[in-house]
């Protein structure tokens, strides 16, 4: 077999290892550079996060926590984008002109769930009489353009700790009574959804919910007893090296992510969700020195 | 082992090549190659992520040896690998600024003015 695959030199410059690394470090970082592929394109990011590690448990942690991250890449979310259009026609079986779906962004910002409505809306694209009127880029105008009989498919790219999900679910409750909309299916997709949310949007009188991904807590779903108590002491030790506010933002609302939903997930090329641990994407240290993390949440 | 998919070697990713290839059958301690080349673990690391999952090498605890497959792959895929040249964007002069050429040997008039003051003294004729 002397053709396995089309080759390219890349271009591109690594810059080596500026020091020699003890054995036991470079055993650990060259498996994990082997095991997670994405790591590649993070390295610089990832080398600080490990350097302001206090000591050999944080740093296994982290590792460890590295391991169970869910990274989505382009062709998985096209993948997914298949699943959930697949979940729209032929499992809920929903009528093209009775069905709208609609992003869960509730104002003018942007959003993850249009993104992901942006992306999934070409795999309707050869179905029988889906259109452009089947989709919205924001609850506040598909509420409003519900009528009786009608079926919402609501869209979010993350479902983190399914409050945000409860309390937006509810808003479109009372407008659709407002407006005596009555008889109004609604569904739920997410791209990726906590497992601990599950519960809450069990809760919900909804119809049905989706998601491509179901996410156990990093730490919580991972380890019981002595083990889970010392893991949580050092992931608190862990952000105890993050600087206490970043603008108008205070880290307490985010410890072990917001809502402590212990999230490891992250969308290539987008926003990270803050249910993240914010080790991963925190961008300040204590007095204010400032990191660059592995990845970005955009906090305003 | 997947026809389809194509392969990026760094320059790192071809030195390595070319120990394990000098090294043949004998295995290749991952810790001596950052020791050796100032490899770092992700130099190591994305290289036998790569070329393992395609069989060109073999992981054996932290050491790393070439396959016969990879022997192989790399006997035959040489040119490419080790002999050509990494086209970067900017050696490449863009076609706005190229200048029209004349062919090999084919006579010319240069501009007079262009050749400078004394190039017919220092010609000696």
């Amino acid at each position: 077999m002397t053709q396995p695959a089309d080759i390219r030199i890349s271009p591109k410059s690594y810059s080596k290892s500026p020091q020699e690394i003890d054995p036991e470090v470079f055993r650990k970082l060259r498996k994990l550079f082997t095991d997670i592929y994405w790591l590649e394109d993070l390295e610089a990011n990832f080398l600080e996060l490990w350097n302001v590690c206090s000591d050999e448990q944080q740093q296994d942690l982290v590792i460890e926590l590295i391991h169970r991250f869910s990274y989505i890449t382009s062709r998985e979310l096209k993948q997914c984008g298949e699943k959930i259009a697949d979940q729209v026609t032929n499992k809920w079986k929903l009528n093209p002109s009775q069905t709208i779906l609609i992003a869960f962004a509730e104002d003018n910002k942007p959003d993850g769930s249009q993104a992901l409505l942006q992306s999934i809306k070409d795999k309707f694209a050869y179905l029988d009489k889906w259109s452009e009127n089947n989709f919205f880029n924001k609850l506040a105008v598909g509420a409003y353009k519900l009528k009786s009989g009608d079926t919402a498919v609501l869209i979010d790219d993350f479902i983190g700790s399914g409050k945000t999900a409860l309390r937006k679910i509810n808003w479109l409750f009372s407008v659709l009574q407002k407006r005596n909309v009555t008889e109004c299916k609604i569904y739920v997709v997410a791209l990726a959804a906590m497992e601990s949310a599950e519960s809450v949007l069990q809760s919900i009188p909804i119809d049905d919910y989706f998601s491509c991904y179901w996410l156990r807590r990093g730490i919580s779903d991972e380890y019981n007893g002595t083990e889970l108590v010392a893991k949580t002491q050092l992931m608190r030790d862990l952000e105890g090296i993050l600087g206490d506010t970043f603008r108008a933002h205070k880290l307490k609302t985010y410890n072990f992510g917001f809502k402590c939903s212990e999230a490891l997930y992250n969308l290539e090329a987008y926003n990270i969700p803050n249910n993240v641990f914010p080790i991963f994407w925190w961008p300040v240290l204590k007095a204010g020195k400032k990191k660059n993390p592995m990845f970005r949440h955009f906090l305003g | 082992m997947d026809n389809e998919r194509t392969i990026i070697l760094s320059t790192a990713d071809k030195t390595i090549l070319m120990h394990l290839y000098k090294t043949y059958r004998t295995p290749q301690s991952l810790f001596q190659l950052h020791k050796e080349y100032a490899f770092s673990p992700a130099q190591l690391g994305s290289f036998v992520r790569k070329l393992g999952e395609i069989d060109i090498i073999e992981l054996q605890e932290d050491s790393i040896l070439l396959t016969e497959v990879g022997k192989n792959w790399l006997l035959a895929n040489r040119n490419i690998i080790f002999f050509s040249q990494i086209q970067y964007s900017w050696r490449e002069v863009p076609e706005e600024l190229r200048e029209k050429k004349i062919n090999i040997d084919s006579l010319y008039l240069p501009k007079v003015r262009k050749l400078g003051k004394h190039f017919l003294e220092d010609l000696s004729i």
